[in-house]
Parts: structure tokens; C-alpha cells; sequence
């Protein structure tokens, strides 16, 4: 599906965001004259896993970070779980966000690091104290909570931010690349709490490269290039060859969908 | 938005946090530990020099029998002012504090601000607590009245009690209360949960 007509089909789909965990319209990040994130329009249901699959330096983070309020964006809006983003202090109840290097402080043990963030999240002691041990057991980091992160695996981090992002129990988690860097025991447990969020009901952002993730749990995929969205639909959607009614798999179907805009935009460079 | 008193509350436990952490990073590593240890040997001789000076300097206050208390008093608030303008200083020049994504993602900007002028003046002021606790406790000694220095100790250590120990009840109105400043409000007791240390 080109960006043109997935413009036109987000344009018939809007209407009421409240059914909506996600809506974005024309969102657009630039920094001086690159575009980082280019007239973006996403309209996301609630309890649904959204890929957000692209080549490095596609924009994703930046999306991400403008959809968790860290960035704000140059120009078009969107609103989580039908609050507008300008509405930083509502929306940031709404959502956990992992990014890619998971915010954590060394210093701290497991069990401080997320005692902390139970604070930040005004969440009373008996209900946070309660929650953290949950999770710390879901999470099999029980034994290491009492130790300094320093010297933690990057797993291990990995698994303390994860649990510091669900904490306050979000209706939207944001995970920037949630596998990376994990072996491949970690990432199992990394995915399969990703199938049990959707099962608890919260809808997924996630962000990554690596296609079998997507492919595993995805709902949704969104393939974002130089910035623009230029493809989206479900797994088996982007593995069919609307064409040639082939079968491919959906590294071939990423491939083709990001080199085609590549070419289109080297031809039109040309010709300008 | 969130009130000044919530903010106030979240920058107090962001400022125990970062404080816990610089002084964790300050005596992780053998060298740092040993780098301190340097630090605090180099400058003890000057401290007992300037120590003994202070003494000297309360003898003769007393002898002239007076304390010059409202310019003491003076100073020390501009002291004050000036340790909380460079502490802010170097925030803005840090910028982006670490862990900003949890941060920003869980309070207000304005709370993480506070935090870290707060842990930054208290780690200018910790720098020269010491050699400041010296003077005035020579100066005090000197003037024949320790009971002075005792005094301003046990004030402190009451009133960072007194705040640590309150639950996020004093957030609201009965916030300056249970900190001690007017009002009727009262400490909560230490709890025994794993989330008493803020």
C-alpha cells in the first residue's frame, strides 16, 4: 500500500478517537532541514500490537519519542487513548515507554530503581510494593533485586526496565527495539510478556528491525522509510503480492517496500 | 497540571535519589575512595589552621562582648541564595538529566527541575558542610557558647527527619506543617516497607 492511498485510508477511518489507544495526523518532525518524521499518520485500535518496522534512522525513535511527549512535534497532532499530546500531564498517565537503552541507574539496586519509579508514578507503597514483587517474579529477578545494577547483564536491564514501564499499569507501552541485544532465553521472555500485555489488555508500540518479532506478534505492521509510512497492514497482507497473488516472506516484502521508495525518490531527484 | 506542592514532593525524593547515586558513584571504585582520601588529606592541615583562626576570632567577639548576629544573619541568607544560583547553574549547564525518559514520562518537568537543583546545592553545600561545621564550631568554642552550634545541629537533623519520614499526605495542605514551619501537622513514624527511604 503506497503512502497516498494509506493517507486517504486513515482519512475515511478517522472520526472518533476514543475507540482509537493511538491517533496520529500529519505528524511531522524536523530537525533544521531533515525531516525526520514526515507527515505521519497513524490511527491504531486499542489491545492490538503495532509494528513499527524500518531501516535505521527511519525515524521510529523519533515518532516514538514524540508520541511519549519527549519530543514535540514541528508540526500536526495526535492524541493516546484520546488525549492530545499538548495534554502532556494525561497522556504520560497513559503510557510506559522502554526506549532502546532502558533508563536505569547504575547505582541503584533492581529493587531502588523500580521502588523509584513506583514513586514517580505516585503509586502508594502497599499497591507498588505488591506489583514490583509480581513482576520482579514474572520477570525470574527475584534473587538479583537486592543487587547494584552495575552489574546486572544487559538482560537483565533490559528486564528492569521492562518492569518499570508496566508498573503503573499503562494502557499504551511504547518498546523501542525491546529485543535487542538480549540472548535468545531473555527475548523469549520479552515476547512472551509482550502476548500476555495484549491479553491484560494494553495495546503495543513496538518498534524494532528484526522482522521475526514483528512477524511472531504484530497485529499491525507500519513500515516507516525516510520518515513516511510506506506500508501498512497486517503480517500476511504485507507478505502477499497484491500483483502477482505470490507468496513471500516479509524480510522480502521490507525489502521490496523500502527499495521501491528508494527508487522512486532517486528517479525524482534525477529528474528535478 | 500538577501542583507546586506534588512537584515540590517528586523534586524532594528525585534530589535523595540522585544524592544516594553521586555519593554511590563518589566511593564505587579503590581509586575514587582513594582520590577522596587524598582530597581530605591534602586540605585537613589548612582546615586546622582556618579552625584555630575561627577560634581566635569568637574569643574576640566575646571579649568585645557582643555578637554581630544580624549581619551573620545576613550573610548567611545570601549564602544561601548563592548556593541555590550556582546549583541551578549547574543544571542548566548538565542538561538533559539521565534517565530523562523515565522522568519525563512519569512527572513534570518542573518536578525533575526542582530535583536537581535541589541535589545540586546540596552537593555545593556538602562540599564546604564540613569545613563550615569547623569554623562556626571553633568560632563557637572561641566565643565560650558551643551550645550555639548544638543548637543549629539539632535543628537540621530534626527538620530533614521531620520531612523524610512524612507520607505523600503532606503533599497538600498540611505540608509545611509536618515540615515543621508553623502549622500543627506531625511526623509520620519510619515505615518498615521497602518504599520507607523516600
Amino acid at each position: 500500500m503506497g503512502s497516498d492511498s494509506l493517507t486517504e485510508a486513515h482519512d475515511r477511518e478517522r472520526g472518533d478517537d476514543t475507540d482509537l489507544a493511538i491517533r496520529t495526523n500529519e505528524l511531522t518532525k524536523s530537525f533544521g532541514d531533515h525531516v525526520a518524521v514526515d507527515h505521519l499518520n497513524l490511527a491504531i485500535p486499542q489491545v492490538h500490537v503495532y509494528g513499527f518496522l524500518g531501516p535505521n534512522g527511519a525515524g521510529k525513535t523519533t515518532a516514538m519519542r514524540m508520541l511519549t511527549t519527549l519530543l514535540p512535534p514541528t508540526e500536526g497532532t495526535a492524541t493516546v487513548m484520546g488525549t492530545p499530546l499538548t495534554d502532556r500531564e494525561a497522556v504520560t498517565r497513559h503510557i510506559g515507554y522502554l526506549p532502546e537503552d532502558p533508563p536505569v541507574y547504575e547505582e541503584l539496586t533492581g529493587l531502588e530503581q523500580l521502588s523509584y519509579a513506583a514513586f514517580l508514578h505516585d503509586i502508594p507503597d502497599e499497591v507498588g510494593t505488591g506489583r514490583i514483587k509480581d513482576l520482579l517474579f514474572r520477570f525470574d529477578m527475584t534473587d538479583y533485586a537486592d543487587r547494584r545494577i552495575s552489574t546486572y547483564s544487559k538482560g537483565m536491564r533490559q528486564k528492569i526496565g521492562l518492569i518499570q514501564a508496566l508498573l503503573h499499569e499503562p494502557a499504551v507501552v511504547f518498546l523501542d527495539e525491546p529485543t535487542s541485544g538480549l540472548d535468545p532465553r531473555a527475548a523469549r521472555t520479552v515476547l512472551d510478556v509482550i502476548e500476555e500485555l495484549v491479553d491484560e489488555e494494553t495495546t503495543v508500540f513496538l518498534s524494532t528491525h528484526i522482522l521475526s518479532v514483528v512477524d511472531e506478534l504484530a497485529d499491525t505492521i507500519g513500515v516507516l522509510h525516510e520518515g513516511r509510512l510506506v506500508a501498512e497492514g497486517s503480517p500476511d497482507d504485507l507478505k502477499h503480492r497484491a500483483e502477482t497473488g505470490e507468496e513471500r516472506t516479509l524480510e522480502q516484502a521490507f525489502l521490496e517496500v523500502t527499495a521501491d521508495h528508494q527508487e522512486s525518490e532517486d528517479t525524482a531527484e534525477i529528474q528535478s | 497540571m500538577s501542583s507546586l506542592g506534588h512537584d515540590i514532593y517528586h523534586g524532594i525524593g528525585i534530589a535523595r535519589i540522585e544524592l544516594r547515586r553521586s555519593l554511590r558513584k563518589s566511593f564505587r571504585t579503590r581509586k575514587r575512595k582513594l582520590a577522596v582520601l587524598g582530597f581530605v588529606a591534602l586540605f585537613s592541615p589548612t582546615l586546622f589552621f582556618w579552625g584555630s583562626i575561627a577560634y581566635d576570632a569568637g574569643k574576640e567577639a566575646m571579649r568585645q562582648g557582643k555578637l554581630p548576629i544580624d549581619l551573620i544573619g545576613v550573610q548567611l541568607s545570601l549564602l544561601v541564595v548563592v548556593f541555590v544560583v550556582m546549583g541551578a547553574l549547574r543544571v542548566v549547564q548538565q542538561g538533559r538529566p539521565e534517565g530523562e525518559s523515565l522522568l519525563l514520562t512519569a512527572t513534570s518537568p518542573r518536578a525533575v527541575l526542582i530535583g536537581q537543583t535541589v541535589h545540586s546545592t546540596v552537593q555545593l553545600v556538602g562540599f564546604v558542610l564540613f569545613p563550615t561545621v569547623l569554623f562556626a564550631g571553633a568560632f563557637a568554642l572561641g566565643a565560650g557558647q558551643p551550645s550555639v552550634l548544638l543548637t543549629a545541629v539539632l535543628a537540621v537533623a530534626y527538620f530533614s527527619r521531620l520531612c523524610r519520614y512524612s507520607e505523600p499526605s503532606w503533599v497538600n495542605s498540611s505540608y509545611w506543617g509536618s515540615c515543621g514551619v508553623g502549622g500543627s501537622g506531625q511526623p509520620v513514624a519510619p515505615s518498615d516497607s521497602s518504599f520507607s527511604w523516600y
